[in-house]
Protein backbone atom coordinates (compact mmCIF):
# COMPACT_ATOMS: atom_id res chain seq x y z
CA UNK A 1 0.00 0.00 0.00
CA UNK A 2 1.25 3.56 -0.58
CA UNK A 3 0.80 6.14 1.96
CA UNK A 4 -0.24 9.33 1.03
CA UNK A 5 0.28 11.21 4.10
CA UNK A 6 3.59 12.84 2.24
CA UNK A 7 3.71 15.64 4.83
CA UNK A 8 4.45 12.86 7.91
CA UNK A 9 7.32 11.36 5.49
CA UNK A 10 8.89 14.44 4.76
CA UNK A 11 9.37 15.48 8.95
CA UNK A 12 10.74 12.00 9.58
CA UNK A 13 14.11 13.27 9.25
CA UNK A 14 12.69 15.92 12.57
CA UNK A 15 10.90 13.08 13.77
CA UNK A 16 14.38 11.53 13.52
CA UNK A 17 16.38 13.76 15.83
CA UNK A 18 13.94 14.52 18.15
CA UNK A 19 13.21 18.13 16.93
CA UNK A 20 9.30 17.87 16.78
CA UNK A 21 7.01 19.09 19.10
CA UNK A 22 5.10 16.51 21.68
CA UNK A 23 1.94 16.61 20.02
CA UNK A 24 3.41 16.16 16.63
CA UNK A 25 5.42 13.92 17.75
CA UNK A 26 2.61 11.64 19.00
CA UNK A 27 0.82 12.14 15.82
CA UNK A 28 4.00 11.10 13.58
CA UNK A 29 4.33 8.12 16.02
CA UNK A 30 0.58 6.70 15.96
CA UNK A 31 0.88 7.01 11.84
CA UNK A 32 4.30 4.85 12.17
CA UNK A 33 1.90 2.23 14.28
CA UNK A 34 -0.34 1.90 11.17
CA UNK A 35 2.06 2.59 8.07
CA UNK A 36 4.79 -0.05 6.90
CA UNK A 37 5.48 2.39 4.24
CA UNK A 38 6.48 5.24 6.57
CA UNK A 39 8.16 2.60 8.74
CA UNK A 40 10.08 1.58 6.00
CA UNK A 41 11.04 5.53 5.55
CA UNK A 42 12.45 5.82 8.90
CA UNK A 43 14.64 2.55 9.08
CA UNK A 44 16.50 3.79 5.94
CA UNK A 45 16.90 7.38 7.81
CA UNK A 46 17.77 5.74 10.66
CA UNK A 47 20.76 3.70 8.87
CA UNK A 48 22.20 6.51 7.04
CA UNK A 49 22.04 8.88 10.18
CA UNK A 50 23.51 5.76 11.77
CA UNK A 51 26.92 5.75 9.52
CA UNK A 52 30.33 7.34 11.21
CA UNK A 53 31.99 9.98 9.18
CA UNK A 54 36.03 9.21 9.36
CA UNK A 55 38.29 11.34 11.41
CA UNK A 56 40.91 12.92 8.85
CA UNK A 57 44.46 12.20 9.58
CA UNK A 58 45.93 13.92 13.24
CA UNK A 59 46.45 17.39 12.36
CA UNK A 60 44.03 18.63 9.82
CA UNK A 61 41.83 20.42 11.86
CA UNK A 62 44.61 22.50 13.30
CA UNK A 63 46.30 23.47 9.98
CA UNK A 64 42.76 23.55 7.72
CA UNK A 65 42.31 27.46 8.81
CA UNK A 66 46.12 27.69 8.24
CA UNK A 67 46.49 26.21 4.91
CA UNK A 68 43.02 27.83 3.98
CA UNK A 69 44.73 31.39 3.94
CA UNK A 70 47.88 30.74 3.05
CA UNK A 71 46.21 29.34 -0.30
CA UNK A 72 44.12 32.82 -0.26
CA UNK A 73 48.01 34.84 0.29
CA UNK A 74 49.10 32.83 -2.64
CA UNK A 75 46.45 33.71 -4.93
CA UNK A 76 46.61 37.46 -3.80
CA UNK A 77 50.56 37.63 -4.51
CA UNK A 78 49.83 35.59 -7.99
CA UNK A 79 49.88 38.67 -11.07
CA UNK A 80 47.13 38.64 -13.21
CA UNK A 81 48.17 36.49 -16.34
CA UNK A 82 46.62 37.50 -19.34
CA UNK A 83 45.07 33.79 -20.22
CA UNK A 84 44.76 32.78 -23.31
CA UNK A 85 41.42 31.36 -24.18
CA UNK A 86 41.46 27.43 -25.32
CA UNK A 87 39.62 28.80 -28.85
CA UNK A 88 42.31 31.00 -29.35
CA UNK A 89 44.68 28.36 -31.41
CA UNK A 90 42.22 27.05 -33.74
CA UNK A 91 41.21 30.39 -34.33
CA UNK A 92 44.94 31.53 -35.74
CA UNK A 93 45.08 28.75 -37.35
CA UNK A 94 42.16 29.36 -39.50
CA UNK A 95 43.16 33.06 -39.58
CA UNK A 96 46.31 31.63 -40.73
CA UNK A 97 44.69 29.42 -43.85
CA UNK A 98 42.40 32.07 -45.15
CA UNK A 99 45.70 34.36 -45.48
CA UNK A 100 47.38 31.81 -46.93
CA UNK A 101 44.27 31.49 -49.34
CA UNK A 102 43.60 35.06 -50.28
CA UNK A 103 47.21 36.30 -50.45
CA UNK A 104 48.32 34.67 -53.76
CA UNK A 105 45.48 36.01 -55.04
CA UNK A 106 45.45 39.30 -54.34
CA UNK A 107 47.72 41.51 -56.68
CA UNK A 108 49.42 44.03 -55.45
CA UNK A 109 48.83 47.51 -56.92
CA UNK A 110 45.69 48.43 -59.37
CA UNK A 111 44.38 46.42 -61.33
CA UNK A 112 43.47 47.24 -64.59
CA UNK A 113 40.26 46.00 -65.98
CA UNK A 114 39.15 46.35 -69.15
CA UNK A 115 36.07 44.72 -71.03
CA UNK A 116 36.88 42.25 -73.97
CA UNK A 117 34.81 43.61 -76.74
CA UNK A 118 36.12 47.37 -76.17
CA UNK A 119 39.68 46.41 -75.99
CA UNK A 120 39.20 44.34 -79.22
CA UNK A 121 37.47 47.80 -80.56
CA UNK A 122 40.60 50.27 -79.43
CA UNK A 123 43.48 47.24 -81.07
CA UNK A 124 41.33 47.19 -84.47
CA UNK A 125 40.54 50.68 -84.65
CA UNK A 126 44.15 52.59 -83.43
CA UNK A 127 46.20 50.12 -83.56
CA UNK A 128 47.87 50.44 -80.55
CA UNK A 129 50.33 49.28 -78.70
CA UNK A 130 48.98 47.37 -75.44
CA UNK A 131 50.09 49.14 -72.90
CA UNK A 132 49.80 52.15 -74.16
CA UNK A 133 46.16 51.36 -74.70
CA UNK A 134 45.57 49.90 -71.63
CA UNK A 135 46.80 53.28 -69.95
CA UNK A 136 44.93 55.59 -72.67
CA UNK A 137 41.55 54.23 -71.40
CA UNK A 138 42.55 54.45 -68.05
CA UNK A 139 42.80 58.35 -68.56
CA UNK A 140 46.23 58.76 -68.48
CA UNK A 141 48.66 60.69 -71.41
CA UNK A 142 50.19 58.16 -72.93
CA UNK A 143 52.58 59.95 -75.02
CA UNK A 144 54.06 61.72 -71.98
CA UNK A 145 54.33 57.45 -70.25
CA UNK A 146 55.82 56.83 -73.10
CA UNK A 147 58.53 59.43 -72.85
CA UNK A 148 59.23 58.32 -69.33
CA UNK A 149 59.08 55.01 -69.44
CA UNK A 150 61.30 54.82 -72.53
CA UNK A 151 64.20 54.82 -70.80
CA UNK A 152 63.40 52.70 -67.53
CA UNK A 153 60.63 50.51 -68.41
CA UNK A 154 60.25 47.15 -70.41
CA UNK A 155 57.33 45.67 -70.19
CA UNK A 156 57.24 42.54 -70.97
CA UNK A 157 54.73 40.74 -69.22
CA UNK A 158 52.20 37.97 -71.27
CA UNK A 159 48.31 39.56 -71.56
CA UNK A 160 45.85 37.42 -70.35
CA UNK A 161 43.13 38.03 -72.50
CA UNK A 162 39.02 36.82 -71.60
CA UNK A 163 37.23 36.94 -75.13
CA UNK A 164 34.39 35.60 -74.17
CA UNK A 165 30.98 37.72 -74.22
CA UNK A 166 31.13 40.46 -71.79
CA UNK A 167 34.11 38.70 -70.37
CA UNK A 168 37.21 40.66 -68.35
CA UNK A 169 40.35 41.84 -70.20
CA UNK A 170 43.32 41.41 -67.66
CA UNK A 171 46.52 42.74 -67.72
CA UNK A 172 49.33 41.64 -65.97
CA UNK A 173 51.59 44.45 -67.27
CA UNK A 174 53.38 44.69 -63.99
CA UNK A 175 54.09 41.16 -63.71
CA UNK A 176 57.06 41.81 -66.52
CA UNK A 177 58.41 44.95 -65.18
CA UNK A 178 61.88 45.90 -64.33
CA UNK A 179 64.66 48.33 -63.81
CA UNK A 180 61.73 50.49 -61.83
CA UNK A 181 60.34 49.48 -58.89
CA UNK A 182 56.01 49.23 -58.55
CA UNK A 183 56.47 52.56 -56.40
CA UNK A 184 58.16 54.49 -59.05
CA UNK A 185 55.94 53.64 -61.75
CA UNK A 186 53.20 53.76 -59.68
CA UNK A 187 54.25 57.45 -58.38
CA UNK A 188 55.41 58.52 -62.36
CA UNK A 189 51.25 57.16 -63.00
CA UNK A 190 49.83 59.56 -60.26
CA UNK A 191 51.57 62.65 -61.63
CA UNK A 192 50.74 62.05 -65.19
CA UNK A 193 46.88 60.82 -64.35
CA UNK A 194 44.50 64.13 -65.17
CA UNK A 195 42.88 63.89 -61.91
CA UNK A 196 46.16 64.63 -60.40
CA UNK B 1 25.66 35.39 26.74
CA UNK B 2 27.29 36.14 23.27
CA UNK B 3 25.06 35.61 20.39
CA UNK B 4 26.88 33.23 18.16
CA UNK B 5 25.53 35.18 14.87
CA UNK B 6 26.51 37.88 15.89
CA UNK B 7 29.91 36.69 16.38
CA UNK B 8 29.80 34.89 12.96
CA UNK B 9 28.43 38.45 11.30
CA UNK B 10 31.27 40.17 13.14
CA UNK B 11 34.24 37.36 11.85
CA UNK B 12 32.75 37.88 8.61
CA UNK B 13 33.04 42.00 8.25
CA UNK B 14 36.42 41.63 9.81
CA UNK B 15 37.29 39.23 7.05
CA UNK B 16 35.94 41.14 4.44
CA UNK B 17 38.09 43.78 5.58
CA UNK B 18 41.08 41.28 4.84
CA UNK B 19 41.58 39.83 8.32
CA UNK B 20 43.02 36.54 7.67
CA UNK B 21 42.69 35.52 11.44
CA UNK B 22 38.62 36.45 11.70
CA UNK B 23 38.37 34.06 8.18
CA UNK B 24 40.45 31.50 9.89
CA UNK B 25 38.58 31.74 12.77
CA UNK B 26 35.15 31.33 10.82
CA UNK B 27 36.87 28.00 8.90
CA UNK B 28 37.30 26.29 12.61
CA UNK B 29 33.76 26.85 13.41
CA UNK B 30 32.51 24.84 10.08
CA UNK B 31 35.60 23.06 8.99
CA UNK B 32 34.14 19.88 10.72
CA UNK B 33 30.42 20.37 9.18
CA UNK B 34 31.86 20.85 5.77
CA UNK B 35 33.89 18.02 6.01
CA UNK B 36 31.48 15.78 7.47
CA UNK B 37 29.32 16.73 4.38
CA UNK B 38 31.80 16.46 1.88
CA UNK B 39 32.87 12.96 3.49
CA UNK B 40 28.90 12.08 2.96
CA UNK B 41 28.80 12.38 -0.60
CA UNK B 42 32.20 11.78 -1.98
CA UNK B 43 32.55 8.54 1.15
CA UNK B 44 36.43 8.98 0.66
CA UNK B 45 38.71 10.94 2.94
CA UNK B 46 40.74 12.58 1.44
CA UNK B 47 38.69 13.67 -1.42
CA UNK B 48 36.80 15.07 1.29
CA UNK B 49 39.87 16.58 2.76
CA UNK B 50 40.81 18.18 -0.74
CA UNK B 51 37.26 19.46 -1.39
CA UNK B 52 37.23 21.45 2.26
CA UNK B 53 40.04 22.89 1.72
CA UNK B 54 38.92 23.73 -1.79
CA UNK B 55 35.37 25.22 -0.04
CA UNK B 56 36.71 27.40 2.07
CA UNK B 57 39.60 28.96 -0.32
CA UNK B 58 36.06 29.27 -2.75
CA UNK B 59 33.89 30.92 0.10
CA UNK B 60 36.87 33.55 0.52
CA UNK B 61 37.06 34.23 -2.77
CA UNK B 62 33.10 34.93 -3.39
CA UNK B 63 32.90 36.66 0.10
CA UNK B 64 32.13 40.29 -1.82
CA UNK B 65 28.96 38.69 -3.24
CA UNK B 66 27.79 36.82 -0.19
CA UNK B 67 24.98 39.62 0.84
CA UNK B 68 23.84 37.16 4.00
CA UNK B 69 20.50 36.29 2.70
CA UNK B 70 21.14 32.97 4.08
CA UNK B 71 23.38 31.70 6.49
CA UNK B 72 26.95 31.29 6.02
CA UNK B 73 26.63 27.63 6.67
CA UNK B 74 23.86 27.63 3.62
CA UNK B 75 26.40 29.74 1.75
CA UNK B 76 29.25 26.87 2.31
CA UNK B 77 26.96 23.91 1.87
CA UNK B 78 26.66 25.28 -1.22
CA UNK B 79 30.02 26.13 -2.68
CA UNK B 80 30.97 22.44 -1.23
CA UNK B 81 28.03 20.74 -2.79
CA UNK B 82 29.15 22.70 -6.42
CA UNK B 83 32.39 21.76 -5.97
CA UNK B 84 31.48 18.07 -5.42
CA UNK B 85 29.70 18.05 -8.34
CA UNK B 86 32.14 19.48 -10.41
CA UNK B 87 34.57 16.44 -8.96
CA UNK B 88 32.25 14.00 -10.14
CA UNK B 89 31.48 15.64 -13.08
CA UNK B 90 35.42 16.12 -14.47
CA UNK B 91 35.42 12.19 -13.39
CA UNK B 92 32.65 10.82 -14.71
CA UNK B 93 33.46 12.51 -18.10
CA UNK B 94 36.50 10.54 -18.13
CA UNK B 95 34.84 7.65 -17.52
CA UNK B 96 32.24 8.78 -20.12
CA UNK B 97 29.42 6.95 -17.27
CA UNK B 98 25.46 7.79 -17.42
CA UNK B 99 25.03 8.90 -13.70
CA UNK B 100 21.50 9.49 -14.48
CA UNK B 101 20.65 5.71 -15.65
CA UNK B 102 23.06 4.01 -13.51
CA UNK B 103 21.39 1.04 -11.62
CA UNK B 104 20.80 1.17 -8.25
CA UNK B 105 21.05 -2.54 -6.99
CA UNK B 106 24.50 -3.80 -7.09
CA UNK B 107 25.25 -7.12 -9.25
CA UNK B 108 27.61 -8.13 -6.68
CA UNK B 109 25.38 -7.83 -3.90
CA UNK B 110 21.87 -9.40 -5.75
CA UNK B 111 20.06 -10.58 -2.29
CA UNK B 112 20.98 -7.17 -0.32
CA UNK B 113 18.17 -7.32 2.35
CA UNK B 114 18.01 -3.88 4.72
CA UNK B 115 18.71 -5.76 7.73
CA UNK B 116 22.33 -6.44 5.94
CA UNK B 117 22.61 -3.59 4.12
CA UNK B 118 22.72 -1.85 8.18
CA UNK B 119 24.73 -3.76 9.47
CA UNK B 120 27.77 -3.81 6.51
CA UNK B 121 26.34 0.24 5.49
CA UNK B 122 25.98 -1.12 2.16
CA UNK B 123 22.91 1.16 1.75
CA UNK B 124 25.30 3.66 1.53
CA UNK B 125 26.49 2.02 -1.06
CA UNK B 126 22.86 1.98 -2.90
CA UNK B 127 23.16 6.33 -1.86
CA UNK B 128 26.46 6.73 -4.12
CA UNK B 129 24.49 5.01 -7.29
CA UNK B 130 22.04 7.54 -6.87
CA UNK B 131 21.98 10.63 -9.42
CA UNK B 132 24.07 13.29 -7.25
CA UNK B 133 21.05 15.49 -7.02
CA UNK B 134 19.09 12.89 -5.20
CA UNK B 135 22.05 12.04 -3.26
CA UNK B 136 22.76 15.76 -2.08
CA UNK B 137 19.13 16.56 -0.88
CA UNK B 138 19.09 12.66 1.44
CA UNK B 139 22.43 14.01 2.87
CA UNK B 140 21.47 17.48 3.83
CA UNK B 141 18.20 16.48 4.82
CA UNK B 142 18.92 13.45 6.62
CA UNK B 143 22.22 13.60 7.92
CA UNK B 144 22.49 17.42 8.22
CA UNK B 145 19.18 17.95 9.20
CA UNK B 146 18.59 20.80 7.21
CA UNK B 147 15.22 22.29 5.91
CA UNK B 148 13.80 21.73 2.39
CA UNK B 149 14.18 25.38 2.14
CA UNK B 150 17.85 25.44 3.25
CA UNK B 151 18.52 22.70 0.95
CA UNK B 152 16.51 24.20 -1.94
CA UNK B 153 19.06 27.70 -1.26
CA UNK B 154 22.29 24.93 -1.74
CA UNK B 155 20.78 23.11 -4.35
CA UNK B 156 19.77 26.53 -6.33
CA UNK B 157 16.42 24.88 -6.89
CA UNK B 158 12.75 25.62 -5.71
CA UNK B 159 11.30 24.14 -2.17
CA UNK B 160 9.36 22.00 -4.36
CA UNK B 161 12.01 20.78 -6.28
CA UNK B 162 13.53 19.73 -3.26
CA UNK B 163 10.97 18.07 -2.25
CA UNK B 164 10.52 15.97 -5.23
CA UNK B 165 14.31 14.70 -5.17
CA UNK B 166 13.92 13.76 -1.49
CA UNK B 167 10.32 11.60 -2.67
CA UNK B 168 12.40 9.78 -5.50
CA UNK B 169 15.43 9.14 -3.35
CA UNK B 170 13.86 7.42 -1.10
CA UNK B 171 11.43 5.84 -3.46
CA UNK B 172 14.42 3.82 -5.27
CA UNK B 173 15.74 3.05 -2.17
CA UNK B 174 13.09 0.90 -1.19
CA UNK B 175 12.73 0.06 -4.50
CA UNK B 176 16.00 -1.67 -4.50
CA UNK B 177 15.47 -3.56 -1.50
CA UNK B 178 12.25 -4.54 -3.03
CA UNK B 179 14.14 -5.81 -6.05
CA UNK B 180 16.02 -7.89 -3.60
CA UNK B 181 13.97 -9.33 -1.64
CA UNK B 182 12.32 -10.78 -4.75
Amino acid sequence: MTCKNKKVREILPEYMASRLSPERTQMIREHLGMCDECRQDLIIMESLAEETVPEPPMGFWNSLPGRVTSSIKDLDQKPHRFTIPAWAGGFAVAVLLILLIIIPWKKIGTDIRIPGEYYAQMTDRFGLGLEEEILSISGFDVAALDRSLEEDILLSGDLLVDDSPGGIYQPDIFDGMNDLTLEAFEKLIDEMSPMS
Amino acid sequence: MTDPNKAERELLDSARNGDNSAYENLVRMHQRQIYAFLYRLSRNVEDAMELTQSTFVKAWISLGRFRGESSFKTYLYRIAANSWRNTIRDRMRRKTVDLENVSLVSDQNPHLDLEASREHGLLWDLVDRLPPRQKEVLVLRIREGLTFEEVAQIMGCTTGSAKASYHHAVKKLKGAFAESET
